[in-house]
């Protein structure tokens, strides 16, 4: 049932549009629940509204970047031009010191311990440019900073609380780093930013010097908010000056025909989002799908250092290498609530589950060469594996079938058992459990209830 | 004591109607393991066919007693010929050995599918199919039942389709055929209503991912089927899936041993 009151959702669409039409060019790859989208748009729109990570790959020149500094200018009220100046761009002599802060020399020269926080840390919504390009260790510092919004140098720190995070990265090259699984894991969604199509290159070909951002862009209020920014301010006055500027861009803004997120409707979207209840189908593909990630008859559970196996049949587990996290479980819910509540939905249903899983999961999994073997021959319009994952999370190939399709052929029995449970005939409820899991070779879910009504 | 969040949830998703008692036995539905992409199949034939066959002869030979139903392949141009369950495990136990194996019926199906194997005009066992614990093959049916109650399979309502390949064999006086098949830690067994006696002479074209046909009102395939005991599960030589067949020892010249090699084994 759609909700009543949808102005602050026809906002963010408009925002979502006005990008789309004018700005980042691009063509709608993602479907859900018959609406269609643009991966990069879509999934930024949601970090947007959830404050979330995102990281984006994809060629030089393919996009990645400007995506971002789009959708961080327009959702936050912030001048173009100061988004760009204050984004990082990685290299590999990046240290703590240009990223986060710095000592303040004058002072230490006279004895005194004070910190010059760098304008990336003391402004929000943030984007780091070319991240992989930076060593390992020092993706972790950023991301620590990012997860907790907070931010330590010496003995000082600042707060900027949760804030939206992109972070850009080529494809792999002989200048950039790998990035690590736990650093992985601390992005919440990952998209390829595509070749938009001949018909949008030509059009983007003939802006020779990105003309159109002059709209989002604002000389002036940059200047003045970088002025406030190397004042050297108690962080408060800081945060409080940079709300009037924003206000001000916002307003000039508003006379060129974008709408405006302030930020109490944020805070109405954050609550609403927050709320929104998974449906029956749509947690129980949820459970089916944790199941699968973290489970492992023969090893107890699933670990990154025991060997993968199909002793127990094809199903998740047995495709790649690591196993399932609690972040990136919080990121299913947190996204596909975000985008049931975009879609005016009261409830979040199996498609926006299914459909948001693959771009929360592809960045982190690390398939088997089995499994990349089975699919690298396929024709695909997706990287390998994106192509990978959206299969197997959904209906799968008859070599390789997916979550989806077993989701499909198991609910019946998991509502057997759930039912039983939940009408206190437990006896019955664990034996069935027990007869589908049919010692380890029945869909892992059951596994995982066995041991749930057993109380181990 | 079990968990109270697993509670909370069940209240949550139940429906207000408890479950009515299961008539059915339970059917767990296991995911069986794949086969990768570029899978290649072939006859086991050759000097390496011929070789196997010495080995497989030997150890009948030798641990089974000579019993009468392995004495059914021989090698005649330059292919291994014949094929029967008992057989087609005792040929696995040897395969496995060589990082090989007998296909499994949705391999053939694969097989067929890929067209990599002119298989027309032979036939080949892939299973076995229990439906009670009664005639056909008694012996072996309260056998395999016993067994397969051990892992939480009832046998009386859906048949049993039990792969050959996983299987293991023994030595056994007490069965007519001197030989019992053994359920092992990879025996891959599932719930077949398709191949249920009503089922028979449904037309099909293609399989699911177990190798069981999707029925098909216009296919050109046909299963053969029927209920009682213990049968085999074979591809006949026009291509049409026979669980009808209560002779487990049969044996001709038309039988043929298709191999996975190695690179094209379930994956590890």
């Amino acid at each position: 049932m759609a909700k009543s009151e949808i102005k602050l959702q026809d906002k963010v669409k408009g925002l979502y549009d006005k990008i789309g039409s004018d700005f980042y060019l691009s063509r709608d790859d993602f479907e859900a629940n018959g609406e269609r989208y643009n991966s990069t748009l879509l999934m930024g729109t949601l970090t947007e509204l959830n404050k979330g990570n995102m990281l984006l790959f994809g060629e030089y020149g393919g996009g990645k970047t400007t995506s971002a500094e789009y959708l961080q200018s327009v959702f936050n009220g912030l001048p173009l031009d100061l988004v760009k100046r204050v984004a990082i761009r990685g290299n590999p002599q990046l240290t703590e010191e240009k990223m986060v802060g710095r000592p303040h020399y004058g002072k230490m020269h006279q004895g005194e311990e004070d910190v010059v926080w760098q304008h990336f840390v003391q402004v929000g919504p943030k984007i780091f440019d070319e991240f992989n390009r930076m060593p390992e260790s020092n993706q972790a510092v950023v991301l620590n900073g990012v997860d907790r919004g907070e931010w330590n140098y010496l003995n000082d720190f600042i707060s900027t609380g949760a804030q939206p995070f992109f972070a850009t990265c080529n494809y792999a090259d002989k200048g950039n780093n790998g990035l690590i699984p736990p650093i992985l894991d601390r992005f919440d969604v990952a998209v390829e930013s595509r070749f938009p199509g001949v018909a949008n290159v030509l059009h983007i070909a003939q802006d020779y010097h990105n003309d159109k951002d002059k709209v989002l862009n604002n000389p002036e209020l940059t200047r003045k908010a970088l002025g406030v920014l190397n004042s050297g301010k108690p962080q408060a006055e800081v945060q409080a000056e940079l709300e009037g500027i924003i206000q001000e861009h916002e307003k000039s803004l508003m006379g060129k025909g974008f709408s405006i997120l302030s930020k109490e409707d944020k805070e109405k979207i954050e609550q609403e989002v927050r709320v929104t209840p998974f449906d029956r189908d749509a947690e129980q593909y949820f459970a089916f799908l944790v199941s699968e990630m973290n489970t492992s008859p023969k090893y107890g559970q699933k670990r990154s250092i025991d060997p993968v196996t199909t002793e127990n049949g094809l199903y998740l587990q047995a495709s790649f290498v690591g196993s399932g996290s609690r972040r990136e479980e919080k990121s299913i819910v947190r996204y596909a609530k975000s985008l049931a509540w975009l879609q005016g939905q009261d409830e979040v249903n199996l498609d926006h589950v299914a459909q948001v899983a693959p771009y929360v999961l592809w960045h982190r999994m690390r398939w088997t060469p089995e499994t990349e073997n089975a699919f690298k021959d396929n024709d695909r319009n997706d990287p390998l594996d994106l192509h990978i994952t959206k299969s197997l999370l959904g209906d799968g190939t008859g070599e390789m079938p997916g979550v989806k399709k077993r989701f499909g052929e198991s609910q019946e029995n998991y509502q057997r058992v759930i039912d039983l449970a939940g009408h206190g005939k437990m006896n019955e409820a664990l034996r069935e459990a027990k007869e589908y899991s049919a010692d380890g070779r029945g869909h892992p879910i059951f596994q995982d209830v066995v041991k749930d009504l057993e109380g181990v | 004591m079990p968990n109270q969040r697993f509670l909370d949830t069940a209240k949550r998703w139940m429906n207000k109607e408890a479950p009515a008692k299961r008539v059915q036995p339970a059917t767990p539905i296991s995911q069986s393991s794949p086969l990768i992409n570029n899978a290649s199949y072939s006859f086991l034939e050759g000097d390496f066919g011929r070789q196997v066959l010495e080995e497989y002869n030997q150890i009948a030979s030798k641990d089974y007693q000579g019993a009468s139903a392995l004495n059914v392949l021989s090698f005649d141009d330059n292919v291994v010929k014949g094929s029967n369950p008992f057989a087609f495990v005792l040929l696995n136990k040897i395969l496995t050995q060589q990082k090989m194996r007998i296909v499994t019926p949705a391999d053939l199906e694969r097989c067929l599918e890929k067209g990599e194997l002119d298989l027309k005009g032979t036939y080949g066992d892939s299973g076995l199919v229990l439906r009670s614990e009664n005639n056909p093959n008694e012996y072996l049916a309260k056998n395999l039942a016993l067994q397969l109650s051990g892992r939480g399979y009832g046998v009386g309502d859906n048949p049993v389709m039990i792969q050959l390949a996983g299987l293991d064999l023994r030595y056994d006086s007490s069965s007519p055929h001197d030989l019992s098949f053994q359920l092992t830690g990879s025996s891959q067994f599932i719930y077949a209503p398709q191949l249920e006696h009503k089922n028979n002479q449904k037309k099909f074209n293609n399989a699911d991912e177990n190798g069981l046909p999707v029925f098909d009102s216009g296919g050109n395939r046909t299963l053969y089927t029927r209920d009682g005991g213990l049968r085999r599960l074979y591809r006949s030589r026009d291509l049409d899936l026979d669980a009808w067949d209560d002779d487990l020892a049969d044996s001709d010249s038309y039988g043929r041993v298709v191999v996975c090699a190695e690179g094209t084994s379930r994956k590890k």
